[in-house]
């Protein structure tokens, strides 16, 4: 029922530029879109609407880049799948409840689940109104690429930047 | 007296809270909170005027477009270009907000609001071939019921055999909804947050491949909404007609209009539009809109200002968290002073009033279909029937606008920034009348003000103590059985509430994550 294997690689940075950390998957998902690769892969920049990572071909591997409130210092990064998140259910009022986590529900139910989903957790500072990410978590954007490259192409060297 | 709140609580901030207070089953009082504080006005003041269509979006994970289009065309009045945009940009904005739009109606009705009716439950008894409800079967097996659960119990009505049918709808309208994305994509750059609609028009030009791309999905839609989505809602309204007569609200709506139809009235309220403007009453009189009548009040919100309503263009943002008497961070909009509902409803009956050659013969053919008189849509079925009718109003009108554009022609007109100006930007948003205003000054952004749909229907009480249109709908309503009060989160959804956006933080179960270092911080 799931993505055949070999299929798209897709890479989502989720989250709300304007509350400062929350946005950290939007900045690194833009610093992403600056690479070329040999192979397939998609980035999206899904801002405030996680459900978009969904096209007409099977997802192999889905990367989602988002704020992660693990415990951690801020600027912490966590690897995780989406079995590891509390699956909250909770009555639901508004479309805006309609969650990453539940898209992937859906996506089960659906027949087209990612083969494989890894989520990569970024522990925030500050989830206040603003624009720029704190200083601590703007120098972790180039770890945290790199950390996304890993996952997504084992062969080290495979991509290059375009500019 | 016993009280009941509803309140969503999960990693989402962003969210509503209704809180009702029951006297022998009858609701006596409704306060609905928003609780997250709206700086984007603050975030905007002193940046460059052409970022407001780029950074508004991000106010919302659902109704980005809408926000882009507003403040393209605040933008495009205050630069002075607004009768200056082309035809090609002109009906490209449209396909790109259409887009959104219909995938917008279609994900409500079926993945929040249908639940509501259909017993999702009963599909662990169903015994047939079909792939999608097997898969949901499972599910319900392996005790996942995460986006179904919880609900409340008991007043679910439809037979096995339609609750099996509209289940399998929901997971069609997962698809549909997909290709109503693809479409925003093909003239909007990207979805969601679309790059395209800029001041001047539409950056992205058309070709016939992306007309071609656009119209088979379209037509996909239509068939939906005409074979499916339509049917379902009379289905719904077949057995729960008492919804019809729940819910009714204030009775006073008002529209901003949609879909320009023609693109050189400078005042947006004149425009012709394919979703007429206007206010209409409880009798059914139609009235032009008047912008100027609009006005703001914090006196039960969490700002400082003045002792009366202010006009959006000359509105403050002074957040203070601790002023007495205050219960929402939502302020309360008020057109003359009086409480206006927003939305499709307000949408369909203001083209229905006053004679919208689309929508007239449409909705009394509805009307009849149902079994009502035009006041019955002032409820809760009222609004979904509406927002269905938009849908299809809209799907119908698309295919010809796409066979307008012309190949290689601009959609975009040159302009420059003035030192000092002002505009105002009015559209429907999917959830109703959105409006934004802009004050340039030495070229930036000097005060920008944003009145979204949902500020107008979730508002709190204003400076004359009258309640905003969800809590009046609320109070008087009778709740069969307090355990289960299906009648308030059926009126509830029945506004599609949207509120400034989640924060998709996640929280992990208490366990350890398997953190690793990425490198020493630098």
């Amino acid at each position: 029922m799931s993505g055949k294997p070999g299929g798209r690689i897709v890479v989502m940075g989720t989250g709300n530029e304007l509350l400062k950390d929350e946005g950290v998957g939007v900045h690194v998902v833009r610093e992403l879109a600056r690479w070329t690769f040999d192979f397939p892969v998609e980035i999206i920049d899904a801002g405030t609407a996680p459900d978009c990572w969904q096209g007409d071909e099977p997802v192999g591997k889905l990367v989602v880049i988002d704020a992660a409130y693990g415990g951690g210092k801020p600027g912490a990064v966590y690897r995780f799948s989406p079995e590891d998140v509390e699956f909250d259910p909770v009555m639901m009022t508004s479309v805006h409840q309609l969650s990453f986590l539940n898209s992937l529900k859906l996506s089960e139910i659906a027949g087209c689940k990612p083969e494989e989903t890894v989520i990569i957790g970024v522990e925030p500072k500050e989830v206040a109104w603003g624009m720029e990410l704190s200083e601590e978590l703007r120098g972790r954007v180039p770890d945290i690429v790199r950390v996304v490259l890993e996952e997504i192409m084992p062969d080290r060297g495979a991509g290059k930047v375009r500019d | 007296m016993s009280r009941i709140l509803i309140d969503p609580v999960t990693r989402i901030e962003g969210h509503l809270k209704v809180e009702v207070v029951l006297d022998a089953g009858t609701v006596k009082e409704a306060a609905c909170t928003g609780v997250l504080f709206r700086g984007i006005e603050l975030i905007l003041r002193g940046r460059d005027p052409r970022d407001a269509q780029q950074i508004t979006q991000r106010i919302c994970g659902v109704c980005p477009t809408s926000h882009s289009m507003a403040a393209a065309l605040a933008l495009d009045d205050a630069f002075g270009i607004a009768g200056k945009i082309t035809e090609n940009g002109r009906i490209l904005r449209n396909l790109i907000l259409g887009a959104a739009h219909l995938s917008d109606h279609i994900l409500h009705f079926y993945h929040l609001a249908a639940l509501d009716y259909v017993d999702v439950t009963r599909t662990a008894a169903y015994e047939g071939k079909d792939p999608g409800l097997n898969s949901v079967k499972a599910f319900i097996e392996r005790g996942e019921v995460g986006p179904f659960l919880p609900r409340y119990e008991g007043d679910y009505r439809l037979s096995a055999k339609l609750d099996h049918e509209l289940v399998g709808h929901y997971l069609q309208a997962l698809n549909v909804r997909r290709k109503g994305q693809q479409m925003l994509a093909i003239f909007g750059g990207k979805a969601p947050h679309n790059v395209a609609v800029v001041p001047g028009g539409v950056t992205s030009v058309p070709t016939t491949d992306k007309m071609a791309s656009f119209l088979w999905r379209l037509n996909d839609i239509r068939e939906f909404i005409d074979n499916i989505y339509l049917p379902d809602v009379f289905t719904i309204a077949a057995a729960y007609g008492d919804y019809f007569e729940t819910g009714r609200g204030c009775a006073n709506l008002l529209s901003f209009g949609a879909y320009d139809l023609d693109g050189s009235e400078l005042d947006l309220l004149a425009r012709n539009r394919l979703m007429k403007q206007g206010t209409v009453s409880s009798e059914l009189e139609w009235r032009p809109a008047d912008p100027a009548k609009i006005s703001e009040c914090v006196t039960h919100s969490w700002y400082d200002g003045p002792g009366g309503p202010l006009g959006p263009a000359d509105g403050e943002t002074i957040p203070n968290e601790n002023k007495p008497g205050a219960y929402s961070w939502v302020k309360a909009p008020r057109y003359e002073g009086k409480v206006y509902e927003v939305g499709p409803l307000a949408r369909i009956m203001a083209s229905y009033v006053s004679g919208g050659q689309n929508v007239k013969p449409l909705v009394d053919s509805a009307l009849s279909t149902a079994g009502i008189g035009p006041r019955s849509m002032f409820s809760v079925l009222g609004r979904h029937l509406a927002r269905a009718l938009s849908a299809k109003v809209l799907a119908d009108s698309m295919g010809d606008w796409l066979l307008r554009l012309k190949p290689g022609e601009p959609a975009y007109v040159p302009y420059e920034i003035p030192e000092e100006s002002r505009g105002m930007g009015l559209i429907e948003g999917a959830r109703g009348a959105l409006g934004h205003w802009i004050e340039i000054r030495d070229k930036r952004i000097g005060r920008y003000q944003c009145v979204v749909p949902s500020t107008w229907n979730m508002s709190p009480r204003d400076d004359r103590g009258q309640h905003g249109p969800l809590e009046q709908a609320l109070i008087g309503t009778k709740v069969g059985d307090e355990a289960n009060p299906f009648e308030l989160v059926r009126i509830v959804r029945s506004f599609d509430p949207c509120l400034a956006c989640a924060v998709h933080v996640l929280t992990p179960k208490g366990r350890d994550l398997g953190r690793f270092d990425a490198g020493a911080p630098i």
